[in-house]
């Protein structure tokens, strides 16, 4: 009985976290156009859950009795994508390129404009015969054939242009979908969120929800200032965003060797950050007395929380497993969503 | 003459309902698997016309006076697909391509899609990805994506429990088919353009009246290598629908061309194959016109009520 319903547990709680990453994953925010992200993140917090919106646009909650010593945790709201930079004569759109990613992964294929009067049915054009990193971006077709055609569609300038996205549940816990970097980080944060009670706390802690991780970090850069400008930066930061791994038959083993479905990861390498072993200890430890799958690895890429690292703070980067990265079917697992979202609950209980 | 046909056409053009064609258009048929497709054509038809299923898979229906059709207009169903050709220990499929004579999958589009895998029970159709490396990681990709760059993650974490998800050697890949509604109109997405000229000759059905009809006609949703069934069927003719990259919303060929069933010239009246205007097809999205499609019925009509 007692096996059964532990069992009934667990499901509902993949089950509750399949859920809130869905309706984050199903949303779009590329980079610079992180508001309906945000948006869903605000009608996710338990009722009356502190929060702001920065001059930048970040997103930030704080919990617990301000000024002792707070622990952030940072997980970005933004994705890779395109926006439009020209609605040309002839009604097709000009595109940049938000972020770094395989382009023909997204030539030839089915987009949404989001325009004001809502998103706007494409499909992108092949870049010319030339190698792909000669390439700078795509063409949108929307089926006008003139500019006050397409404006007429609420399209302009500016506007995010993104693939559908739908998150693909492949098993029970194994799910594929574009901008889960990072929409499990936020939504770990979010699970973590619901788990606290702000009035047990014995420290402040503040959960920050970034803008523009993938065109330079740019949304915690911003956040690191004003909080050291206002004498409030907090002694660690967690960035929360993903481990890239090297789980995949198509990937070499010398590094990012984390399997999927076998925990949270430790980002203790990467191309920004080399976090302090004795702080990496810790927090295995930390996991490992509350039963929490962890471990600790090498990748690449760069995070949020670096940017801290310059004022003094430490940086420990949290993060999952994740193959495929920036393409349109990024994989994770939903047990390291469960793990991670218990790990930032355990650290900001302590 | 062929733009007053076009023009006249136009004014007696069925109209093509967006939604049902998107719906239709993801129904996934993979070569070998086209039977969810048929079940669709068939549910589509008005009653009392009951289509069948012949040993290579072709959908028939026949209509009108008489035994014997005398006359056919055949659409093709059946789609460029991969099989899976083994399963790595941990789960992921290999593919190769199913042998097929017309159009190719190339597999540099399918790579960091989502796909659906066909297992090989009849009910199974699974949501799958076809993995992409990790552009941080920075492995050197190949300079061509050949059948062994591919891999599809279905979920599976061993090669076991792929098998007890009724995948296994031969099961049936296609990319996941999504469909844009553009605003011109038309639909843009994989393999549209077949997809349109299977629904054109399931709505031309709807619109004919059988005691009308001069004779017994034949209307045949061909399966790939399903053609080689039909040819003992002794047509005076028989008309195929396909997408082509015309310049004509419908173009219609010289009948002394081709046609790959039961060749017939147009000095007994043979009307040629009809090519329904499609854009794209060089690459994974085509892209057809609702209106087109509406002429494309409109055209199949008029081929079968002709006189004799």
């Amino acid at each position: 009985v007692i096996s059964f319903f532990l069992l009934a547990l667990q499901d509902a709680r993949i089950e509750e976290t399949f859920q809130t990453l869905r309706a984050l994953v199903e949303v779009t925010g590329v980079s610079t156009r992180e508001g309906p992200v945000r948006e869903a993140l605000i009608g996710m917090l338990p009722a009356g859950t502190p929060h702001e919106v920065d001059a930048k646009g970040n997103l930030i909650v704080g919990l617990g009795p301000q000024g002792s010593e707070p622990v952030l945790f940072v997980a970005h709201m933004d994705e890779t994508g395109f926006t439009v930079t020209e609605v040309r004569e002839d009604g097709q759109l000009a595109t940049e390129r938000r972020g770094g990613f395989y382009l023909h992964l997204f030539e030839d294929c089915g987009v949404l404009v989001h325009g004001s009067k809502g998103p706007v049915p494409g499909i992108t054009r092949r870049g010319p015969a030339v190698p792909e990193e000669r390439r700078r971006s795509v063409l949108v077709d929307l089926g006008c054939e003139s500019r006050e055609a397409a404006a007429a569609l609420g399209v302009a300038v500016g506007d995010a242009v993104a693939i559908p996205k739908r998150l693909l549940r492949l098993s029970p816990t194994r799910v594929a979908g574009r901008s889960l970097d990072d929409r499990v980080g936020c939504a770990a944060q979010v699970l973590a969120l619901r788990r606290l009670d702000a009035a047990k706390l014995r420290r402040e802690v503040v959960f920050a929800f970034v803008v523009e991780e993938e065109t330079g970090l740019r949304g915690a850069q911003a956040l690191a200032e004003r909080l050291s400008a206002e004498g409030r930066l907090p002694r660690r930061v967690h960035a929360v965003d993903t481990f890239v791994s090297a789980d995949s038959p198509l990937e070499t083993t010398e590094i990012a060797q984390a399997r999927l479905g076998e925990g949270a990861v430790i980002r203790a390498i990467d191309n920004t950050t080399r976090a302090p072993q004795a702080e990496v200890d810790r927090v295995l430890a930390l996991a490992k007395a509350r039963g929490i799958p962890l471990s600790a690895g090498e990748t690449r890429g760069g995070n949020d929380g670096s940017k801290f690292e310059t004022f003094g703070v430490v940086n420990v980067p949290l993060a999952w497993p994740l193959r495929s990265s920036h393409s349109p079917v990024e994989t994770m697992d939903l047990r390291d969503l469960v793990a991670l979202a218990d790990l930032l609950q355990a650290l900001a209980q302590q | 003459v062929k733009a007053l046909v076009i023009c006249l056409l136009q004014g007696a053009a069925a109209s093509i309902d967006a939604d049902a064609f998107v719906e239709f258009a993801s129904i996934p048929a993979p070569v070998g698997r086209e039977e969810l497709l048929r079940e669709a054509i068939a549910a589509s038809l008005p009653e009392g016309m009951e289509p069948r299923v012949d040993e290579g898979g072709n959908l028939l229906l026949e209509i009108g006076p008489g035994e014997r059709a005398a006359r056919a207009v055949l659409a093709p169903i059946g789609d460029p697909a991969l099989k899976v050709s083994g399963i790595d220990p941990k789960g992921t499929l290999r593919v190769r391509h199913v042998e097929r004579r017309g159009a190719f999958l190339r597999l540099s589009w399918v790579e960091g899609r989502p796909v659906t895998v066909l297992g090989l029970g009849e009910e199974s159709a699974l949501d799958g990805v076809a993995l992409v490396n990790s552009i941080h990681l920075g492995r050197k990709r190949p300079d061509t994506i050949g059948e062994a760059w591919i891999r599809i993650d279905v979920g599976a974490e061993s090669e076991s429990e792929a098998k007890a998800r009724d995948v296994g050697e031969g099961a049936r890949i296609v990319p996941r088919l999504e469909i844009a509604r553009l605003a011109d109109g038309s639909c843009a997405g994989w393999f549209v353009g077949r997809r349109a000229c299977a629904l054109a000759l399931a709505e031309a059905a709807k619109g004919l009246d059988p005691a009308a009809l001069p004779a017994r006609v034949a209307l045949v949703w061909t399966t790939e290598g399903g053609e080689r069934w039909l040819r003992a069927r002794h047509w005076e003719w028989s008309v195929p629908l396909d997408a082509g990259p015309v310049s004509e919303p419908v173009h219609r060929a010289p009948a002394s061309l081709t046609d790959p069933v039961h060749a017939a010239p147009e000095s007994i009246g043979a009307p040629g194959p009809l090519t329904l205007r499609t854009a794209g097809l060089g690459g994974p999205t085509e892209r057809v016109w609702m209106t087109d499609v509406a002429l494309l019925v409109e055209a199949v009509r008029e081929i079968l009520r002709r006189e004799r």
